[in-house]
């Protein structure tokens, strides 16, 4: 069993006998009332996207998931590309579907294919990664116009935010789960 | 992770929201002293905290000289204090720092944040309503230099009177529920029984909750503040009931950009149902197992000094400056959230 105050985003649970991903949660509470959990949850069989407000507290069935390691090849337009380690066979998943994930890993990255009741829905990749800057904009002493924080491009091709003092060439680490720099790698 | 303080120290940008941050408070303060308000500075450390079942207070131990210890509590709203000194002054306010256990870091929450509270002797909520539309209008003027407050992507029209749904209404038309017809909770859960809830509570107010903010809230109109008035009586502990035997009290709460601003009341002033009601919160409090926190007899003291009739307020300072300044993240307002201090 799951509770609210486990709640991540990406979790999948099983309400009314559909497995839901966990697409944003917020506590709530209203200070007359008890604690509440505003989700917006994704309908793994339908796609579809609802907003519900949930008791903090309260308990819900975790879907059972099969997780096969495999590693990352590459994406196309359409598709991203995945060999299954134990079949040796190659997978594809939807870009949609992969797209705010694949932009943290590069090719032969390990990762796990998920699959709920045999049917494969997503791909969960490290929480922490490791990316090399490739464009990073200079940086002189004493620029404060930026916050302390510049946007520079990594080898995937995702731009993110970063100190000042991050230089082009150099690795950093990311999480993915956030999105944020979190150090420098070397 | 770079922390506020120092994107404060490198940001022009981060520094100008602390100056507004400043120039709020001190516009919340002219407001006031203008309508002829005294400004009160009341303990943050008490020995009584809120009775209320729902919050969660910071419990702490202190010694004095002699090594002896006591044990306090620090405030969820300056309430208790002012309204002690409401026989004394006709129209006061404060700006205090207030702590509120179980709650999340970020979001529109944080665990310590400022509470604007006003009260009105020989008044009522229907006064406060009119301080609360006049105060926010008067900050965006000053602030956004306009009528319209542009906030979360929408354009409020702040023009007064602002439009009020009373509760009842507000769950006949949104969510298809009389709730004269759900005082009782078992006939509350058979109400709600085909909704999905998903809840085991025994308790009436989560489900009033659940309706409310899965059937109410996201319906509420954002493109205008909203004023939600009269609560159902298990709503509304510190609130006067609108005639002897009504369901409803005196209470409204005020809805900005789809975000609850403020928590207003008729106080109740009547002393010994208001020790009645303490008692009732103290007995829920040990049936949910939270802390039990000694009634606060000065209050019930003051109460019964025939109190005329008042209004009262608390209002959520940083999320007033949050939407004044359209920033959706608490943690992107303080210079020092919770986050930062806590969180590595």
């Amino acid at each position: 069993m799951i509770s609210t105050t486990q709640f991540k985003n990406g979790m999948i649970l099983k309400i009314d006998d559909q497995p839901w991903m966990i697409a944003e949660h917020q506590f709530v509470s209203p200070g007359k009332g008890g604690a509440f959990t505003r989700v917006k949850i994704k309908n793994l069989k339908t796609g579809k996207f609802v907003e519900r407000t949930f008791k903090s507290g309260e308990e819900f069935d975790e879907v059972e998931l099969d997780r096969k390691p495999a590693v990352y090849l590459y994406s196309d337009r359409r598709n991203s590309v995945f060999l299954e380690k134990s079949t040796n066979q190659r997978i594809s998943l939807p870009l949609e579907s992969t797209q705010d994930k694949i932009q943290y890993i590069k090719p032969n990255t390990e990762v796990n294919l998920v699959y709920i009741e045999g049917k494969l829905i997503s791909v969960d990749i490290p929480i922490k990664v490791e990316l090399k800057v490739i464009e990073a904009p200079p940086s002189f002493k004493g620029d404060t116009a930026t916050g302390g924080l510049k946007k520079v491009k990594l080898e995937t091709g995702l731009e993110i935010n970063v100190p000042v003092f991050i230089e082009a060439g150099e690795v950093i680490r990311i999480n993915t789960e956030t999105g944020e720099y979190v150090e420098r790698a070397n | 992770m770079v922390k506020n303080w120092e994107k404060i120290s490198l940001n022009p940008e981060f520094r100008k929201i602390q100056i507004k941050r400043g120039e709020i408070l001190n516009l919340i303060r002219e407001f006031f002293v203008k309508k002829g308000f005294l400004e009160c500075q009341t303990p943050t450390l008490v020995k009584s905290a809120d009775e209320s079942p729902y919050l969660s207070p910071f419990k702490t131990f202190f010694k004095d000289e002699n090594n002896k210890t006591y044990c306090g509590y620090l405030i969820t709203s300056p309430e208790y204090s002012l309204k002690k000194l409401l026989p004394s002054f006709n129209k006061i306010f404060e700006l205090a720092r207030v702590f509120r256990g179980n709650e999340s870091f970020g979001g529109n929450h944080n665990p310590e944040f400022t509470m604007l509270e006003w009260y009105r002797k020989d008044s009522s909520y229907l006064q406060i309503m009119k301080d609360t539309e006049e105060l926010i209008l008067f900050l965006n003027k000053k602030i956004n230099h306009s009528n319209y407050l542009k906030c979360r992507g929408e354009k409020i029209n702040l023009k007064t009177p602002w439009k009020r749904l009373s509760v009842k209404e507000a769950f006949l038309n949104f969510a298809k529920i009389n709730l004269d017809e759900v005082k009782n909770i078992e006939d509350f859960k058979k109400k709600i029984k085909n909704r999905q809830y998903f809840t085991q509570s025994n308790d009436w107010n989560d489900l009033f909750y659940l309706v409310f903010l899965n059937e109410i809230e996201p319906r509420i109109p954002k493109d205008k503040p909203i004023i939600i008035y009269d609560y159902p009586l298990p709503q509304a502990a510190l609130a006067k009931k609108k005639t002897k035997n009504s369901f409803y009290a005196e209470r409204f709460e005020v809805f900005i950009a789809g975000m609850e601003l403020a928590n207003a009341f008729s106080e109740l002033t009547d002393a010994k149902e208001q020790f009645k009601r303490f008692k009732e919160e103290k007995i829920l409090r040990k049936n949910m197992k939270k802390d039990i926190i000694p009634i606060d007899k000065d209050l019930i003291k003051a109460l019964e000094l025939n109190l005329p009739p008042c209004g009262g307020i608390a209002l959520g300072v940083e999320r007033l400056q949050m939407l004044l300044l359209d920033i959706s993240d608490i943690n992107d307002l303080l210079p020092f959230p919770a986050k930062d201090l806590f969180n590595e």
